[in-house]
């Protein structure tokens, strides 16, 4: 009689240990996935960006006086206004790129000089976060061999 | 005998039970993992957002004035004319504008289907534009600004959301306070 009884509870607790699985299981049916609330960036076009904004700003959206030794200025940029505020620049009505390349083809700053202005206009005035987002800017012409790297996230 | 039986029949009826709620458990995980991969499915149109904007800017009626953007440069008194004369920019930034000689193409998705929220950054935070820290206006009547002023993610009740940046010009028409700057479109899909 009381083999029977233990072999009972044996199986009450089988069916015990079933119905909650089953339980779970059903739980699981209806239980709906929070989302995680987080927002993608979309940097597809970032690079074209870059490129895009500094060959539509001329010199003189940010400097004052450009090509001058005296009396030039930017003054929210003083790492730019080291290579705009000299009488070496010969086109003083150009973009940014455009100033960039005569900067580079004509050797007025060395890379990092050309490193800390990138770094200036797009990293240090929070215009990219480059904790979220690394970029380089690469450059190249006919009269260089190798494509000369003027900035990357990722070589401070 | 027969409740030997019985017991076997019950313990073998457990075990398909079982191993039914196990397959269910498994299909079920596998459709809720296919349905959250749904949610980084982006439109492919969505990467035109910056282009519709400033293409239905020019569309918009000349005599408002509220064309700001134009090759990465924003006008800052057109874009404080736009602040005051629109306040949800769904339309602008996603749909088509039409004024009475001309209408644009758009970008092929529902203004209705969506909101959003255009704001600018610099190092110090938020630029304000008359006042706001963002323009756009929600489904639900709240404006983007009182979400961005609050510390809130505009989106936080919409199936997905999608931020993009553009670096442009902020042209005060001054050189000492012009600077290149972060502009920022958030999508909340409904």
């Amino acid at each position: 009689m009381k083999k029977i009884r233990k072999k009972g509870y044996v199986y009450v607790l089988d069916v015990i240990i079933a119905a909650l699985l089953l339980l779970v299981g059903l739980a699981l049916l209806f239980y709906g996935y929070p989302q995680k609330d987080y927002t993608p960036y979309f940097t597809d076009r970032l690079s074209e960006d870059i490129v895009g904004v500094l060959s539509e700003t001329q010199i003189t959206d940010l400097c004052d006086n450009p090509g001058q030794n005296i009396g030039c200025s930017c003054p929210n940029y003083p790492e730019l206004r080291d290579i705009v505020c000299t009488n070496l620049l010969h086109d003083t009505d150009a973009s940014l790129l455009s100033l960039f390349s005569e900067t580079i083809e004509r050797g007025y700053a060395g890379e990092d000089k050309m490193k800390a202005i990138i770094k200036e206009i797009f990293v240090d005035k929070g215009v990219i976060d480059e904790k979220r987002f690394g970029f380089s800017i690469i450059y190249t012409s006919p009269s260089i061999t190798n494509p000369s790297e003027l900035y990357n996230t990722e070589n401070p | 005998m027969n409740k030997k039986g019985q017991l076997i029949t019950f313990d073998f009826s457990t075990s398909i039970i079982l191993l039914i709620m196990f397959t269910i458990i498994i299909v079920s995980v596998i459709i809720f993992s296919q349905k959250l991969d749904e949610t980084k499915y982006y439109e492919f149109e969505l990467e035109y957002v910056f282009d519709n904007f400033e293409n239905n800017l020019k569309y918009a009626d000349p005599i408002n004035n509220i064309a700001f953007i134009s090759n990465y440069r924003i006008d800052e008194d057109k874009l404080k004319n736009f602040a005051n004369q629109v306040t949800d920019i769904d339309s602008y930034v996603l749909g088509t504008i039409s004024n009475s000689t001309d209408s644009s193409h758009g970008i092929g998705l529902d203004e209705n289907a969506y909101d959003t929220c255009l704001y600018f950054r610099d190092e110090n935070g938020f630029i304000e534009i008359e006042g706001k820290k963002a323009l756009g206006e929600l489904k639900n009547g709240d404006t983007c600004h009182m979400y961005f002023d609050s510390g809130d993610n505009p989106c936080e009740n919409y199936k997905q959301a999608t931020s993009f940046i553009k670096p442009v010009l902020l042209d005060k028409h001054n050189v000492a306070e012009n600077k290149i700057i972060q502009m920022n479109l958030v999508v909340c899909k409904i």
